[in-house]
C-alpha cells in the first residue's frame, strides 16, 4: 500500500513537471512542428481519427474542401496505396505576435507505392502552405494552400 | 596514440576536401519523379556542377529553384535561349519557325503551345518526358538567376 501510494505521488509529481516544462520550456513553433509531424505520420498511416484530432471545425482550402471532405479524401487518397512515406522538407513556421495564429510552409515529398505488386513507385514534390489557429486543446489547423511555384 | 591522431587527422582532412568537392565542383543530388525519363529517372544519383551565373547553353540539363522560400528545386532540360521564340506544334518544339531536333524524347501529338518569346535573363525549359499531359509537369520560363546546377553524370541504380 505504501509502496502503491509512493508510486503514484512520484506519477503525480512527473506529470506536474511534464506540464510545466511544456508551459515553460516548450514554444510555440516546436508544437506546430509537432503538430505538423502528428498529422503526417496520420496521412502516412491513414489514421483519419487522429487527422480529425488536428483539423479545426471550420476548416476550409484552396480546394474547396471542409474539414470531413478533406478526412474523406485523405482515407480515398490513402486506400489506393500500399505503402506511403511523407517526407517534409524547408519547413519555415511563422508565429502571430499574438500567439494565436501561426503560417508552417513546407514542401512536402510523397513517396507511394500502389495496391498491386507490378505498380511502380510514385513520387511527388509540392509546396504548401498551412495556417494554424490556437484552441483551448492545442493548435488546430484551419486552412491549407498549395501557393503558386515562381521562376521569375 | 601518435598514429590514431594522425589517422583521425586523415580522416578529417578527407572529409573536408569531400565537402569543399560537393559543395563547390560537383554537388550530388538524388532525383524524384519522372518528368525527366528516360534520360534521369526516378532516384538517379546525379553529380551536379554548380554554377553561379548560369550562362545559357541549350540541351543542358539544370537543376533550378522557386524563388521564395523555402525553395524547391527542379531538373529540366534547357531547350530556347533569351530573344528565342518557341512554339510546340503537336508536340514538335520550334524554335523561331524551325523544328528543334530532339533525340533524346518522344512526340506527343497533345502537346501544345503558342509561339512565345524567350526575355533576356531568361531559358525555358521542358522535362523530357512528353507521354504525360502537358499541364502534369513544369514547363517554361525561368530566371537565369534561378539556376543553380548543371547536370554532369549520372548513374542508375538498378537499369
Amino acid at each position: 500500500m505504501k509502496w502503491a501510494l509512493r508510486i503514484l505521488a512520484a506519477a503525480a509529481v512527473a506529470l506536474v513537471a511534464w506540464q510545466i516544462w511544456q508551459r515553460v520550456f516548450v514554444t510555440d513553433e516546436t508544437r506546430i512542428k509537432k503538430q505538423l509531424a502528428a498529422m503526417t505520420r496520420a496521412v502516412e498511416n491513414g489514421d483519419v481519427l487522429r487527422l480529425s484530432d488536428a483539423i479545426a471545425a471550420d476548416y476550409g482550402d484552396d480546394w474547396g474542401m471542409d474539414k470531413s471532405t478533406l478526412l474523406g479524401a485523405v482515407g480515398t487518397f490513402r486506400a489506393r496505396y500500399d505503402a506511403l512515406f511523407i517526407h517534409l522538407s524547408g519547413l519555415t513556421v511563422t508565429i502571430d505576435p499574438d500567439h494565436q495564429k501561426a503560417q508552417a510552409v513546407f514542401i512536402a515529398k510523397v513517396l507511394a507505392k500502389p495496391k498491386g505488386s507490378g505498380a511502380e513507385s510514385e513520387v511527388r514534390a509540392e509546396r504548401f502552405r498551412l495556417y494554424f489557429r490556437k484552441e483551448t486543446d492545442g493548435w488546430k489547423l484551419v486552412r491549407t494552400e498549395s501557393p503558386e511555384l515562381k521562376f521569375d | 596514440m601518435k598514429r590514431r591522431a594522425k589517422s583521425l587527422l586523415w580522416l578529417a582532412a578527407i572529409g573536408f576536401g569531400l565537402f569543399l568537392v560537393g559543395k563547390f565542383v560537383a554537388m550530388p543530388r538524388l532525383v524524384y519523379g519522372e518528368s525527366m525519363s528516360p534520360t534521369l529517372e526516378a532516384w538517379d544519383l546525379c553529380l551536379m556542377q554548380p554554377v553561379y551565373h548560369y550562362q545559357p547553353r541549350r540541351g543542358d540539363i539544370v537543376m533550378f529553384r522557386t524563388a521564395d522560400d523555402p525553395p524547391l528545386y527542379f531538373v529540366k532540360r534547357v531547350i530556347a535561349l533569351p530573344t528565342e521564340t518557341i512554339a510546340i506544334e503537336h508536340g514538335v518544339v520550334t524554335l523561331n519557325g524551325v523544328r528543334l531536333p530532339e533525340p533524346y524524347t518522344t512526340v506527343n501529338p497533345e502537346w501544345q503551345m503558342e509561339p512565345a518569346r524567350v526575355p533576356a535573363g531568361k531559358v525555358f525549359v521542358i522535362g523530357d518526358n512528353r507521354d504525360r499531359p502537358q499541364e502534369d509537369y513544369v514547363l517554361g520560363l525561368v530566371a537565369t538567376r534561378l539556376v543553380k546546377a548543371r547536370l554532369l553524370w549520372h548513374w542508375r541504380w538498378k537499369k
